[in-house]
């Protein structure tokens, strides 16, 4: 077959080709497309993050435990980097409501809050009051705030009670609006706020913040990533970033 | 006495298979002379169409030997045959086999295309005219009724002037009168070019047109008989 007739048939094949091409053009646009509106997602989600990180987090960078406190060693490290240091213990339970006649459960995420808490920004409640004193115990009872979402399953009202394991709670809040730590209650559920005192002996996820006050007026150095690391690594068995390890340093910001 | 035109000696076929090897022809022998019409009848599985494949050289047999215009097919790799086919033989399926991306005039001039004639869509065009098809030569084969697109394939198969035209049940996609139309049109494109034809049917009727008819069973031949 010479050349002309090969590349007739060719323009043949192609001309009745691009017709049911369409469809194989289509799906190829619209696999672009979507690869492009991931990319644009993430590169918003990383953005977002790197601006709000340290309200997210509420600190600067966070150093996180497993099934332990850090230890007095730990704790001075810490404080001896930073301008402030927060603890928050965090633990999965079953909130119960228990009405005498019908008995609501919740699965949900604990976090335990020490005073410092939140090193960075504001706790916002509905209806608006201060965190210490939604916290506070009425009648031999501590109070807690929930998310809206369980507040509505359990059918809680201001002033119930509620439990976790054997501890009774009063309930003085309605919602908690700004949740400290969005991406932890997107991937553990709800987020409860008690004092920690009353979980301090129980085995939990405790963790430690440090807050460098990250900015211009802030007298200590701003405390990075790799200073965290350098230093810290030392001490610690592990230090790595938002890793799978059983101790390890969270910025909280990428840049950070 | 003159050569014949085809001429199978013990031809036999087996393919093998998932299920194992079947075995099709059991050893075919039989003279077709020039200018003749066979019709090859036979209840389903018989062999008729391996036996026409293997008579165009699209199925390799097994045994035995086949020659077409005194050629021995058996002893050809795949691309003589093709040249072989090319230049001998018109082959019309049951399914048509247009080629969906070209016209019915383009599908027509394909064979000359490939031989080099020049004037290849001319002639196309001619032959499209004997099959009644003239006003439907720039349509695509997807926008032709079945009973046309096996005109277009007819004229595909005679527009080289081949010595020998095969015909695999070219009506069994074809309703009864777009089917006796075909059958006349291919006998009387037959008659005009004095070409040999083979012709595979289920139809009794059909093959009574033919001058020999000969009758399979089981991959063997049950019966021969002339009409003519």
């Amino acid at each position: 077959m010479s050349i002309a007739i090969a590349a007739r048939f060719a323009r043949r094949e192609l001309r009745g080709g691009l017709k049911g091409f369409t469809i194989f053009l289509s799906c190829l646009a619209l696999g672009v497309a979507a690869i492009a509106a991931v990319g644009s997602v993430r590169t918003a989600i990383e953005t977002g993050l790197s601006i709000e990180g340290a309200a997210l987090l509420g600190g600067d960078a966070e150093l996180d435990f497993t099934y332990r406190f850090a230890n007095a060693e730990e704790k001075e490290w810490m404080q001896s980097q930073a301008n402030a240091v927060s603890e928050i213990a965090e633990f999965r339970s079953m909130a119960v409501v228990d009405n005498g006649e019908q008995t609501e459960r919740g699965l949900t995420q604990v976090k335990a809050v020490d005073d410092a808490y939140p090193l960075i920004g504001t706790m916002e409640l509905s209806p608006a009051m201060d965190l210490e004193a939604a916290l506070a115990t009425q009648n031999g009872m501590p109070g807690a705030v929930m998310e809206r979402a369980l507040i509505d399953r359990l059918g809680l009202s201001i002033g119930d009670t509620f439990a976790l394991g054997t501890q009774q709670l009063t309930y003085p809040q309605k919602s908690c609006t700004n949740l400290m730590e969005p991406l932890m209650v997107l991937g553990w559920g709800h987020a409860h706020l008690c004092e920690r005192p009353i979980w301090r002996t129980r085995p939990c996820w405790p963790l430690e913040r440090c807050s460098t006050q990250s900015t211009a007026s802030a007298s200590r150095q701003i405390l990075t990533l790799r200073d965290l690391r350098r230093t810290h690594a030392p001490n610690f068995k592990t230090v790595e970033c938002i890793g799978q390890t059983h101790e390890m340093v969270r910025p909280a910001s990428p840049n950070l | 006495m003159t050569t014949p035109v085809l001429s199978l000696k013990n031809a036999m076929l087996s393919l093998d298979g998932n299920a194992g090897r079947v075995d099709i022809l059991h050893g075919i022998s039989l003279d077709i002379e020039e200018g003749q019409t066979v019709g090859l009848v036979g209840p389903s599985g018989s062999g008729k169409s391996s036996l026409l494949m293997l008579m165009g050289g699209l199925e390799q047999a097994s045994g035995g030997t086949i020659h077409a215009l005194s050629q021995d097919l058996t002893a050809m790799n795949e691309d003589a045959l093709a040249r072989f086919r090319r230049d001998n033989m018109g082959i019309v399926f049951q399914s048509f086999h247009l080629i969906p991306t070209m016209t019915a005039v383009e599908n027509v001039a394909t064979p000359l295309e490939l031989a080099g004639v020049k004037d290849a869509f001319e002639r196309a065009r001619s032959e499209l005219s004997d099959v009644g098809l003239s006003h439907r030569a720039d349509h695509y084969p997807s926008q032709m009724s079945g009973g046309e697109q096996q005109r277009v394939a007819l004229a595909r198969a005679s527009v080289a002037r081949p010595k020998i035209l095969l015909a695999d049940e070219p009506t069994g996609n074809l309703d009864g009168t777009n089917g006796n139309a075909i059958m006349d049109l291919l006998f009387g494109l037959r008659d005009k070019h004095g070409a040999t034809l083979v012709l595979v049917t289920h139809s009794d009727v059909l093959a009574a047109r033919c001058d020999q008819i000969i009758r399979l069973e089981d991959g063997l031949i049950a019966q021969e008989s002339t009409i003519k």
